[in-house]
């Protein structure tokens, strides 16, 4: 066999391995580029990790590469953290510091709903996030026989639920009218 | 000009109006179920007053009450993932 007809034959083996990954990156719902795109990443991947390698390395390692190539591609995309220039400003500006709550498009409309969330957050953490499901089906209209029928072993029975929402009377109503 | 970091990007799902609006209903089902309790005046009055804070502030973020209670019907059959009872609506 000559050097030639090995270097094809090896090379061969690499187009495979390639047509191998499109036809994977295909079934997944890849475009025919973007499938090419990541394989041909993957195929990089695999020739940076072994510079030396001449014949095609094992489907698995190919396909971990491919996987690694999607990972970075999705990492890339999902990387568009451009601010319109609108809302860009100079560290220099001193309205800067009040200019970043301004996430709906009034600084004030921001702190009125981050209180309400706070609040709402509050109660919820004083009655208990594992009773807050029942609680919703009883103001839904569940009797206190389904709540308990429904009941996980984590979760408050219907009585024991009573207990504690009457204890924490003092402390919700104090929370709520502070909002 | 140098980009500055944005807290809460538009639309941030930590105060949008879904997250609100769960959050009106979660605290609209604490209420209405100690307000069924024998608490005394004093606390019903309170009660009653948290209430209404609750309602005005959510009513602001376009909230009334009925919204808030057909909210809760929903959240509740969603919840309900293993009972065999039918879930019902409010009023």
């Amino acid at each position: 066999m000559t050097v030639a007809l090995r270097h094809e034959q090896a090379d061969e083996g690499w187009r495979a391995l390639t047509r191998q990954l499109v036809a994977t990156g295909r079934r997944h719902g890849a475009s025919l580029e973007d499938a090419e795109d990541r394989a041909q990443d993957a195929m990089l991947r695999l020739v940076r990790d072994d510079r030396a390698a001449v014949a095609a390395p094992p489907i698995q390692n190919a396909y971990r590469a491919l996987q690694l190539a999607n990972a970075d591609a999705s990492r890339k995309q999902s990387r568009k953290l451009e601010i319109p220039s609108r809302k860009q400003v100079s560290v220099d500006d001193p309205a800067a510091a009040v200019a970043i709550p301004d996430a709906h498009g009034d600084a004030e409309e921001t702190e009125r709903r981050l209180a309400f969330l706070e609040t709402t957050n509050a109660v919820k953490a004083i009655v208990g996030e594992d009773a807050l499901e029942q609680l919703i089906k009883l103001a839904a209209g569940w009797t206190d026989a389904e709540i308990d029928a429904e009941r996980r072993p984590e979760q408050p029975s219907a009585g024991a639920l009573r207990k504690r929402v009457f204890r924490a009377i003092p402390q919700l109503t104090d929370r709520l009218n502070r909002l | 000009m140098v980009v500055a970091p944005q807290t809460l990007p538009e639309g941030a799902p930590a105060t949008n109006d879904a997250a609100l609006l769960d959050g009106a209903a979660s605290a609209w089902a604490v209420i209405a179920f100690a307000a069924e309790l024998p608490a005394t005046p004093e606390q019903k009055e309170a009660l009653e007053q948290a209430r209404t804070r609750m309602l005005h502030h959510a009513e602001a973020f376009g909230f009334d009450e009925g919204r808030i209670r057909q909210h809760l019907a929903h959240l509740a059959e969603a919840r309900l993932t293993r009972s065999h009872a039918p879930p019902r609506l409010v009023e």
